[in-house]
């Protein structure tokens, strides 16, 4: 099972504490806080974009799966052995699979959802729903 | 604010080169530097969340980091021939030995 690394940071450097902070939040927020892979979800007006670490992996190996407002990645990692002759100093990388869910706050579209695999980022693109996107109302002035 | 990250890393030795694998997620070539000196080797990257211009975060459990990780290798690497390549997001570094560092089987001849 893949495992995330966290920060090698000394215990209560000031500019720390922010991100302590919002570790704590998304604990209490009820979010695994070791959830795999870590990601980030933003949006712009048009979409929303889930960019998530995952190294090492190859795209057939990675699988996306998108209904209402629920998307979902899994992969397997795979980490062949070196060679038959000679040794390990150090193995810390590990392989197998991870599922990771996330909740969007708004619909999107899962017909048009793309997703590309750069330098070991996953981003997947998912257009909103045409009901999620903001609208512009225009005010008309009154009398005249 | 970069949090500084240790890498994971694989390192594995054989009679003529020692490879050293580390995963290192968004880190383009020239964000990385690899340094050897007195023996030591030193891996730094950079790397920092692509977006695009007007995008707001709703969730964000990943900034900018700072990859750094030291080893102390034994000696007769022969520095001219290290090779890097770093293929989505891990590098893999290969670091031959120098010829007189590796061992020799010698046959002996029957006189």
């Amino acid at each position: 099972m893949l495992t995330r690394s966290w920060p090698t940071r000394p215990l209560f450097h000031p500019s720390d504490l922010e991100s302590v902070r919002r570790d704590l939040f998304r604990f209490f927020d009820g979010e695994e806080p070791n959830a795999f892979p870590p990601a980030n979800l933003s949006q712009d007006d048009e979409r929303f974009f889930v960019r998530a670490e995952v190294p090492g992996l190859k795209p057939e190996d990675i699988a996306i799966s998108a209904e209402k407002n629920r998307l979902t990645i899994s992969g397997k990692r795979v980490i062949a052995r070196e060679g038959e002759q000679g040794r390990y100093h150090r193995r810390e990388r590990e392989d197998g699979t991870f599922t990771r869910t996330f909740a969007l706050p708004q619909p999107f579209d899962a017909d048009k959802v793309e997703a590309s695999y750069v330098d070991g980022i996953l981003t997947v693109t998912l257009p909103k729903a045409a009901e999620a996107k903001p609208r512009k109302i225009a005010v008309n002035g009154g009398g005249s | 604010m970069n949090s500084v990250y240790k890498p994971a890393v694989d390192v594995f030795e054989t009679d003529k080169a020692i490879t050293v694998l580390a995963d290192l997620p968004g880190v383009k070539t020239q964000d990385l530097e690899i340094d050897l000196r007195d023996n030591v080797l030193t891996l730094t990257a950079r790397a920092a969340p692509v977006a695009a211009e007007k995008e707001t975060d709703i969730v964000r459990e990943l900034g900018p980091k700072k990859f750094v990780r030291q080893f102390t290798l034994s000696k007769g690497i022969d520095q001219s021939k290290i090779e890097a390549k770093l293929t989505d997001g891990v590098l893999r570094l290969e670091l031959p030995k120098v010829e007189k560092a590796r061992p020799r089987t010698i046959t002996v001849k029957a006189g």
